[in-house]
């Protein structure tokens, strides 16, 4: 595992292997590709001159990442508002039915994924990237003892919100 | 008896439970229909969860970001490292400011110390604070100026066989399991010296050089797996994709394989 100093970073190693992963967990967390893009490049802005373990530097992005997502929520709320008045709605043109029932299916887990509780939303996705319940429990301030009944239970009301939603239509 | 709670057996799923505990639970599950039951009905959610969130999913814009942050190590970056080393100079201000008013009294040790300093031939041997070197200029992204290759095909008879051989043993190889059922492989960089070679079902990648091969797995197939050097690095197992050599980034999600560690 390589370290990260401030004279012989690897920073562009880094970038590879964790931009990938931290645009992904954020482009779920927002449901906004722009919105995505800017958090991931602040965090990795935010690492530069700072001295640390790989591992670590990708646990701290992760956490650097979510923490300017959760500012950002709170200043944008109203935007929110505005944004869910006008939901996003199928093009007018035909277009093949698998398509069709694709993007409900997407919507439908955008939706269940703003509807759950933030921890929630949190502790599913860092699980999706792959991150150990000790890391998990770091980043969503929980006792890394409870992050399996959490995830249980996350999972549920997601999936809960989810199912409730298709049937909505 | 006591049946196990939620949270043991996601951390069993997760494969977080100690070894002591697991084989506990284990035994446990063997003679308990109803915790097995719902052992099961947990995997199946987790799994389902899995795939729905897979589907929410948009191309990372690697390259633009990674010139964008280059573009800012060059400039911001060392703005940023002025604002970060400002306290410290601060500090180092007062201590000089002190011992050159310490100086300036007759008798002081300090103007004693000073005054050692001062001494010729002396100076450069005893100085307390050795000139932090220049910081050298920040490095341009690497990139190699080869534009990327990308081969894409569909199953065969629902199978997709990804096969890298003759590549640099550095070469990092890049997998994940997307939805849909296109199989495709990437090269960038120095890997994209490679040649692609295409049959029912099956992609064959040959010398690639140290770069990075992208390769995409369909969720729609019954199996797919990629190997390097005749071994499998990672396959398409229920809706998961499975790691079976020891990744050396990326995440269980999207692992990443050095060519050279077989």
């Amino acid at each position: 595992m390589s370290a990260l100093s401030e004279g012989g970073t690897d920073y562009d190693a880094l970038f590879r292997d964790v931009y990938p992963s931290l645009f992904r967990y954020l482009h779920r967390l927002t449901g906004d590709q722009d919105a995505a893009e800017d958090i991931a490049q602040e965090s990795f802005v935010r690492l530069l001159g700072r001295s640390m373990p790989e591992q670590e530097a990708r646990l701290w992005l992760f956490t650097v990442a979510t923490n300017l997502f959760r500012d950002g929520t709170r200043t944008s709320r109203r935007r929110e508002r505005l944004l869910s008045a006008t939901p996003w709605k199928p093009s007018a043109l035909p277009a093949p039915d698998e398509a069709l029932e694709r993007h409900r299916k997407v919507d439908s887990v955008r939706k269940a994924l703003e509807q759950i509780p933030a921890r929630d939303r949190q502790m599913l996705l860092m699980r999706e990237e792959g991150f150990r319940y000790d890391e998990i429990a770091r980043v969503a301030a929980v006792a890394p003892g409870s992050v399996g009944t959490l995830l249980a239970r996350a999972t549920r009301r997601f999936l809960a919100v989810y199912d409730a939603r298709l049937e909505e239509g | 008896m006591t049946h196990l709670g939620e949270g043991t057996l996601q951390e069993m799923l997760d494969d977080e439970l100690p070894p002591g505990a697991r084989a506990q639970a284990e035994a446990h599950l063997a003679s308990c229909p109803a915790c097995a039951g719902e052992l099961a009905e947990l995997r199946g959610l987790t799994a389902r969860t899995s795939a729905l969130l897979g589907l929410v999913e948009a191309a990372p814009p690697v390259l633009a970001a990674q010139a964008r942050f280059a573009r800012h190590r060059r400039t911001g970056g060392a703005l940023a490292e002025a604002r970060r080393a400002l306290p410290r100079a601060a500090v180092l201000l007062l201590f000089v400011a002190g011992a050159a008013a310490a100086a300036a009294v007759p008798g002081s040790p300090v103007r004693e110390w000073v005054g050692g300093l001062a001494a010729p031939g002396r100076a450069a041997e005893e100085a307390p604070v050795q000139p932090a070197p220049a910081p050298a200029p920040a490095a341009a992204v690497e990139t190699v100026e080869m534009a990327p290759k990308a081969v894409s095909i569909l199953p065969s008879d629902g199978r997709v066989r990804i096969a890298v051989s003759g590549s640099s043993p550095e070469l990092r190889v890049r997998a994940r399991l997307v939805p849909g059922a296109k199989a495709e492989v990437t090269a960038t960089g120095a890997a994209a010296t490679a040649r692609f070679l295409t049959g029912p079902g099956r992609i064959e990648v040959r010398g690639a050089g140290p770069g990075e091969l992208v390769v995409t797995l369909p969720a729609d197939a019954d199996a797919a797996f990629v190997e390097v050097n005749g071994r499998v690095y990672a396959a398409k197992e229920g809706g998961v994709l499975r790691s079976l050599a020891p990744r050396v980034a990326g995440s269980a999600a999207e692992p990443v394989f050095r060519a050279g560690s077989n």
